[in-house]
C-alpha cells in the first residue's frame, strides 16, 4: 500500500528501518537537504555516533537546521517531545521536518517502554500540523518485537530498497497499554506521606536527610529536593492526595517515586513544552532533571518514578 | 527563643499578649546589659505598658532609669488620615531616636514594637511594609535594632504580609523573608523556601515590593534562598512583568540556572553570584 496521506491531518510519522550506515545516509540526508532547500526547519535528534555521519555529509553553516545528541537531549525519553514540538513551535505555520532516533541499541528495558509511550503520543501530539517526524531504527542491534511495536506506533514505514507503505498494525493506543505497567516500589523504600502542600517544607527536609546520608553533592540534592516537590505537587494538584512518596537507590540511581489516587488523564502531561502545559509543569520540570521517568496510570491511580543520576 | 544573629531586625508571630512578651524578654535584658535604650511600643496606655515591661527580668530594674522609655504605639506612629503609617516620618523619628540614645551615652536604641495596632487593615500594611522596607535600608548601618510583634491571632494571615519583610522571623509559619541590606551590593534580599505553600504570599510581596525598589532593573541577593519552585520563578517573572521591571537573581544554586533556561525567563536574569 503506497503512501498518500498521513492519518493525522498533514503530520507524517515513518518509522525509518536501516540495516547499515550507508542506508541511513542515502535516506536521511536527502531527507535533510532536500527540506532544507524548500526552506524547511529540520530538526535531527540521533545518537551521537549517527549525529557524527550526518554532520560529516551535511557540513556546517545550515542556517535552518538545528541538531542535537539525543543521547543527552533524550536521555529521558519523557523530555524528547518537548524539543520537538518547541522546536516545531518555533517555525508556526511553516512545515517542519524532524528526525528523532529515541530507540537505539543498548536502551535498558525501563528506558524502551518509556521510549514506547514516547512513540505512542507523538502521534497525538503533532496530530493536524504540517511536519514531517522520522524516526530511525537500527535493525542491526534492535529486537524483532521492537521493530514490531515501532510498526504499532508508525502509521507510516520507509524501508531501504523498497516503497514506502502504511503500516498495517499501527495501533499507538495498544502500545500505550503495553508500556503502562504496573510498577514495583523497593522494599528498602523509605516513604514521607504527603497530604497539602503545607506537608512540603517537611517532604523537602525528608528528602535533604535522605541525600546527607547518601553524601549527595550540593548540586545533586537540590535536584532531588526539587523533584520530590514536583512530584508530590503534581499528585495533590491532581487531587491524588495522600502522595506516599518514596525513595531508594537501584543501579547507581535515586529512585523517587509517587503513588497516588488520581488517575493522570492527560497523557501528554508533562511532555508539551513548559508554557503550553499549565497542568503538566511539575513532570515537565522532573522530565528536565532526571534520567529516566517511567509512569503507569489508571483511571484511579498512578504512580510515577523518577531516576535520578547518583553524584556524591 | 530569639536566635541572636548578626541581623537586628526581627519580626515575631504571636497569638496572645503574654507569648510576646516571653518572646520579647530576652531581646529587652540583652539590649540593656549590652547599654543600649530600650524603646517599648505598644498597644495600650503607657501605665500598662510599663506594667508588662515590670515582669521582665533584666528589664524591672531599669524601668525607673531614662534607659527604657514605654510610648504607645499611638502615640509613636506618625499617622496619615489618623489610620495609616507616615513611613518616611515614623522612621524619622527611629532615627532620631537613635541619635538622642547615643548623645545621652548609650551605645544604641533597641526597639520593642508591638505593631499590630497599625497593621490591621490592607492599606495599613502596605504603608508598614513601607516602614519596614526602608527601616531596613536606613538602620541597618545604625546602632540600632528592633523586634517587631504582630498578633497572628487579630491579623490572621496579614501578619505574615509583614512577618516576611524582616531578616529574622521567630515563631512564625513564615517560610521565605525578602528584605533590604545595606551591607550587599543588591537591592533586595530573598531567603527561605518558597513553594506552592508560601506562593500567594510571595505573589502579595512582590507586588508590594516592586512600588518600593528603585530602578529598572532589580538586583536580589538569592544566596540564602534555599529552595524555590518553578512555578513561583515564572510567578516572579510575571509580576516583573506587570510592573514593567527586570530582576537580576544572585544564587550559588546551579538548579536555578538549569530552571531559568528550561522556562526561557525574559524579565529575570540568574547569574553566579560572586
Amino acid at each position: 500500500m503506497a503512501v498518500q496521506k498521513s492519518d493525522s491531518g498533514c503530520f507524517t510519522h515513518p518509522a525509518f528501518f536501516y540495516g547499515s550506515e550507508q542506508e541511513y545516509l542515502d535516506r536521511l540526508a536527502p531527507f535533510i537537504s532536500g527540506g532544507l532547500a524548500a526552506g524547511q526547519p529540520v530538526f535531527v535528534a540521533v545518537p551521537t555516533d549517527k549525529l557524527a555521519l550526518l554532520r560529516g555529509e551535511l557540513g556546517g553553516g545550515l542556517a535552518l537546521l538545528e541538531l542535537a545528541d539525543i543521547t543527552e537531549a533524550g536521555r529521558n525519553p519523557a523530555s524528547m517531545l518537548g524539543h520537538l514540538l518547541a522546536f516545531a513551535d518555533k517555525f508556526a505555520g511553516q512545515p517542519v521536518r524532524l528526525i528523532g532516533e529515541p530507540v537505539w541499541p543498548g536502551r535498558s528495558p525501563d528506558e524502551y517502554l518509556a521510549c514506547l509511550q514516547h512513540e505512542a503520543l507523538v502521534n497525538t501530539a503533532f496530530a493536524g500540523r504540517d511536519v514531517t517526524a522520522v524516526c530511525p531504527y537500527d535493525v542491526r542491534g534492535l529486537s524483532a518485537e521492537v521493530l514490531d511495536d515501532a510498526r504499532m506506533t508508525h502509521p507510516v514505514l520507509w524501508k531501504t530498497g523498497g516503497a514506502d507503505h502504511r503500516s498495517r498494525t499501527y495501533s499507538p493506543d495498544l502500545v500505550w497499554d503495553k508500556a503502562n505497567q504496573p510498577l514495583t516500589t523497593s522494599p528498602t523504600a523509605i516513604v514521607c506521606i504527603v497530604r497539602t502542600v503545607q506537608d512540603l517544607t517537611r517532604l523537602r527536609a525528608f528528602a535533604a536527610d535522605y541525600a546527607g546520608w547518601l553524601g549527595l553533592s550540593a548540586n545533586a540534592k537540590a535536584d532531588l529536593l526539587l523533584v520530590v516537590n514536583e512530584l508530590a505537587l503534581t499528585s495533590l494538584r491532581r487531587g491524588g492526595a495522600p502522595c506516599r512518596l518514596g525513595l531508594w537507590r537501584q543501579d547507581g540511581r535515586i529512585i523517587c517515586e509517587a503513588r497516588d489516587r488520581a488517575g493522570l488523564g492527560d497523557r501528554l502531561a508533562g511532555r508539551r513544552p513548559y508554557l503550553q502545559d499549565d497542568a503538566g509543569r511539575g513532570l515537565f520540570v522532573v522530565n528536565a532533571l532526571t534520567d529516566l521517568v517511567r509512569i503507569h496510570t489508571t483511571a484511579t491511580a498512578t504512580t510515577v518514578q523518577a531516576h535520578l543520576g547518583w553524584a556524591a | 527563643m530569639l536566635s541572636r544573629t548578626a541581623s537586628n531586625h526581627f519580626g515575631l508571630s504571636y497569638r496572645d499578649p503574654g507569648e510576646f512578651l516571653r518572646n520579647a524578654a530576652g531581646f529587652a535584658a540583652d539590649g540593656l546589659r549590652n547599654n543600649h535604650r530600650l524603646a517599648y511600643v505598644g498597644d495600650g496606655a503607657a501605665a500598662e505598658l510599663h506594667a508588662e515591661l515590670s515582669t521582665m527580668p533584666g528589664v524591672a530594674e531599669h524601668l525607673d532609669s531614662d534607659a527604657v522609655q514605654v510610648i504607645p504605639a499611638i502615640e509613636f506612629y506618625v499617622l496619615r488620615r489618623g489610620e495609616v503609617v507616615d513611613a518616611e516620618a515614623t522612621l524619622d523619628r527611629y532615627i532620631d531616636g537613635v541619635q538622642r540614645a547615643t548623645a545621652d551615652g548609650y551605645a544604641g536604641l533597641r526597639a520593642l514594637v508591638d505593631v499590630t495596632p497599625v497593621a490591621r487593615t490592607g492599606k495599613q500594611r502596605a504603608a508598614m511594609a513601607r516602614l519596614e522596607y526602608l527601616g531596613d535600608k536606613e538602620t541597618t548601618m545604625r546602632p540600632f535594632s528592633a523586634l517587631c510583634g504582630y498578633d497572628a491571632a487579630r491579623l490572621g494571615p496579614g501578619a505574615d504580609e509583614l512577618i516576611c519583610l524582616h531578616p529574622r522571623v521567630s515563631n512564625s509559619r513564615v517560610s521565605f523573608r525578602l528584605y533590604t541590606d545595606p551591607a550587599t551590593e543588591a537591592d533586595l534580599v530573598l531567603a527561605g523556601e518558597i513553594d506552592a505553600a508560601s506562593s500567594q504570599l510571595f505573589a502579595h510581596t512582590m507586588q508590594r515590593i516592586w512600588e518600593f525598589a528603585p530602578g529598572h532593573t532589580v538586583s536580589i541577593d538569592a544566596t540564602g534562598l534555599e529552595f524555590i519552585s518553578h512555578r513561583q520563578l515564572l510567578l516572579l517573572q510575571q509580576s516583573a512583568w506587570a510592573h514593567n521591571r527586570k530582576a537580576v537573581l544572585w544564587t550559588g544554586q546551579p538548579i536555578l540556572h538549569r530552571l531559568a533556561g528550561l522556562l526561557e525567563l525574559t524579565r529575570i536574569d540568574v547569574r553566579e553570584a560572586p
